[in-house]
């Protein structure tokens, strides 16, 4: 109720200032900042810019988690190699950006071993990581920092749904390696891990820190395209930010709403 | 349960009653009123909150070692620094309009176009600078000092330091300086992906310094904003950029986003220039070792902004007394002397050499010369004075719609 109340709180605030009804600024009541926003503005390609980001993201953590479940050997996945695998879930996102800025920067330690072995002539020619417009920094990073988590999760769900026995069963059954991949184990995990795959979704979506700091300047995350409008130099753009912010939480709402109802079709049972 | 609309209604009668809520000042004695020895004495065991740009170690190292244990000493004065600068109008603003009575920041660096922002929200307090004994020292006759872009400073900020930006290369890897725009393309094209610009304030500034470069005469950029000027100014700018941009650093795809990171490619080889808005910049950032020892600043010949930035006291400052001492002792002759070191800071003073008594004019006149930036006294043909604020908020959105985004 809290929560639910103060993002009310928010929503109402961030839609009166949109509106010119609040704001230090603000002269009357207008449409312009909505117009601008929805029509001038780099708001959908921000929000196309965030989701396509989002979901590369997460399909590549999803594939790197799912097969270093069912690849590596549960007693190694709990063993030390854990230790290993899940130390990125301790690093902050701030934290994160800076260390791949270092890694996968022009001059940065990737380059450098590429020089070193003579692979390229200058750090220019090594290929665009970070402030790069397809946001290979931005995924590598969200990408190293989330995996372990979906490696947790993964493993898990692989226990507690016992799929290794569902699985011993469909060879039981007849079943070829490809077949219990993809008709037992791979739905019964996925769908499982569906709900915490969108938390996670919206998580990425809104990330703020690495895109700001490993980002390009264009296209930029939605976070960063809020941020932007809201410390412009124009004062009175501010509504812009304010606007922008409501119809980002609008849609992600609705999002959130449309998976609420969705459920994942029951499983025939065999007549 | 509550009801949704009823919910919804009460919310934003919470957000309106806190937008509505007084915002007076309701500090107790306006400083102004009292007599210099009252406004120390008031200022004893108080602390001040100051909002700078952290960005330069050097310019940390100053205040760390040089201002806070100063003010300590001398007038019990504890000096905290806060990181901001660029969004600080925008921090006030948030402040201002939650009702905030007493602010969290005392004192502000102002720079750019933040003086324009936060006399427009009504921020600043002042006039207090013919308070500060100091500033009598003030070389107050000089227009870049009096006059923050366009706008009479009128006693609502106190000058800290007066700067030129500057082009900064490694005369090892550039034998040959390009001084014009026409010249400085031609090394661009000639030498593809060595050259960019930052897409904030120092870029956005040496964009402004082309604008008197395309101007029919210097003055077309004095005075109030007139949107025909820079429309037609921003064009022969944007078609400079265009006819270049091809061979930028990456293409010209993406641009650093501030100069710090403009610094870093210059630093790692990554590009031949650099750019900066403190003249006195490159012997501290070589003698740092940051830049390399070949390193060379320039200005170029069609002339590049020249800028004042400057110390405001908020108004909704709870500590006005403790502020003014501390902007009195940053306009002091002995911090001034300190800051302009080039291996201190290497800010330009904003203090007349003549106003000051004759054992501190030849202590400034002793500072161990620069020696990778023309003396200030030559820059000064080609310094041209900061246009209206309005021409940085329109370039700054419209570098971002027609060249960022292309």
């Amino acid at each position: 109720m809290l929560t639910a109340g103060a993002v009310i709180l928010a929503l109402a605030f961030a839609g009166l200032y949109s509106v010119g009804v609040l704001g230090l600024l603000s002269e009357s009541w207008t449409t312009a900042h909505w117009r601008y926003v929805l029509f001038e503005s780099g708001v959908w390609s921000a929000l196309g810019f965030s989701l396509a980001l989002t979901l590369v993201t997460l399909g590549l953590a999803t594939v790197a988690a799912l097969a270093t479940v069912l690849i590596v050997d549960m007693r190694v996945r709990r063993g030390p190699f854990a230790v290993l695998v899940y130390a990125p879930l301790a690093v902050p996102g701030i934290v994160a950006a800076l260390l791949s800025y270092q890694i996968l920067g022009d001059a940065g330690l990737l380059s450098r071993m590429a020089h070193a072995v003579g692979w390229i002539r200058s750090p220019a020619e090594f290929p665009a990581l970070v402030f790069d417009r397809l946001g290979v920094g931005i995924i590598l990073t969200h990408f190293a920092m989330i995996t372990p988590f979906f490696v947790i999760l993964f493993d898990r769900l692989f226990e507690n749904e016992r799929v290794a026995e569902l699985r011993q069963l469909a060879y039981t059954l007849g079943a070829t390696r490809m077949q219990a991949l993809s008709r037992v184990v791979l739905p019964l995990l996925l769908v499982r891990a569906l709900p915490v795959c969108a938390v996670y979704g919206v998580v990425l979506m809104g990330a703020f820190e690495v895109p700001l700091l490993i980002g390009a300047r264009y296209p930029t995350m939605i976070s960063v395209e809020i941020y932007s409008r809201f410390a412009s130099y124009d004062l009175t753009a501010r509504p812009q930010a304010y606007a922008m912010a409501t119809l980002y939480l609008l849609l992600v709402l609705a999002a959130w709403s449309v998976a609420l109802r969705w459920r994942p079709r029951p499983a025939q049972t065999p007549r | 349960m509550i009801e949704m609309p009823r919910l919804l209604s009460a919310a934003a009668l919470t957000v309106l009653l806190l937008a509505c809520s007084p915002s007076s000042d309701d500090s107790t004695v306006d400083p102004r009123s009292l007599d210099w020895p009252e406004i120390v004495k008031a200022a004893r065991g108080e602390t001040v909150y100051f909002v700078m740009w952290t960005g330069d170690p050097a310019i940390n190292r100053y205040m760390r070692e040089f201002v806070v244990p100063h003010l300590h000493k001398r007038h019990g004065i504890t000096l905290e620094i806060v990181p901001g600068q660029a969004d600080i109008p925008s921090m006030l603003m948030t402040e201002i309009e939650a009702g905030q009575t007493v602010s969290s920041m005392d004192m502000v660096w102002i720079n750019g176009q933040v003086f324009y922002q936060l006399r427009q929200i009504d921020a600043l307090y002042g006039p207090f600078t013919s308070k500060l004994p100091n500033d009598l020292f003030v070389d107050w006759d000089n227009p870049m000092i009096a006059i923050d872009f366009q706008q009479r400073v009128n006693g609502y900020e106190s000058p800290w330091g007066n700067v030129q930006l500057l082009l900064i290369t490694d005369t090892e890897r550039v034998a040959h300086l390009p001084r014009t725009p026409r010249a400085l393309a031609e090394w661009i094209h000639a030498h593809p992906g060595r050259f960019t610009i930052d897409s904030e304030f120092t870029g956005l500034s040496f964009l402004k310094s082309l604008m008197y470069a395309f101007a029919d005469s210097p003055q077309e950029l004095q005075g109030s904003f007139d949107r025909n000027v820079y429309n037609k100014l921003k064009n022969r700018v944007f078609e400079w950029v265009r006819g270049v941009r091809a061979d930028l650093w990456r293409e010209g795809r993406t641009f650093p986003k501030d100069v710090s990171q403009l610094h870093q490619l210059f630093a790692n080889g990554e590009v031949d220039f650099t750019m900066s808005f403190n003249d006195g910049e490159v012997d501290n950032k070589v003698a740092v070792g940051l830049f390399p020892k070949t390193a060379r600043a320039y200005a170029l010949k069609t002339g590049t902004l020249q800028n004042t930035h400057y110390l405001g006291i908020v108004a909704r400052s709870a500590h006005k007394p403790a502020a003014m001492v501390v902007a009195n002792f940053l306009i002091s002759p002995e911090a001034q002397l300190e800051k302009l070191k080039p291996e201190v800071w290497g800010d330009g003073t904003v203090l007349a050499m003549e106003r000051l008594p004759a054992p501190w004019r030849s202590r400034f006149r002793n500072v161990p010369g620069r020696s990778r930036a023309p003396e200030r006294d030559a820059l000064q043909l080609f310094a041209r004075p900061e246009p209206a604020p309005q021409y940085m908020i329109r370039l700054d959105e419209d570098f971002r719609n027609e060249i960022v985004r292309q």
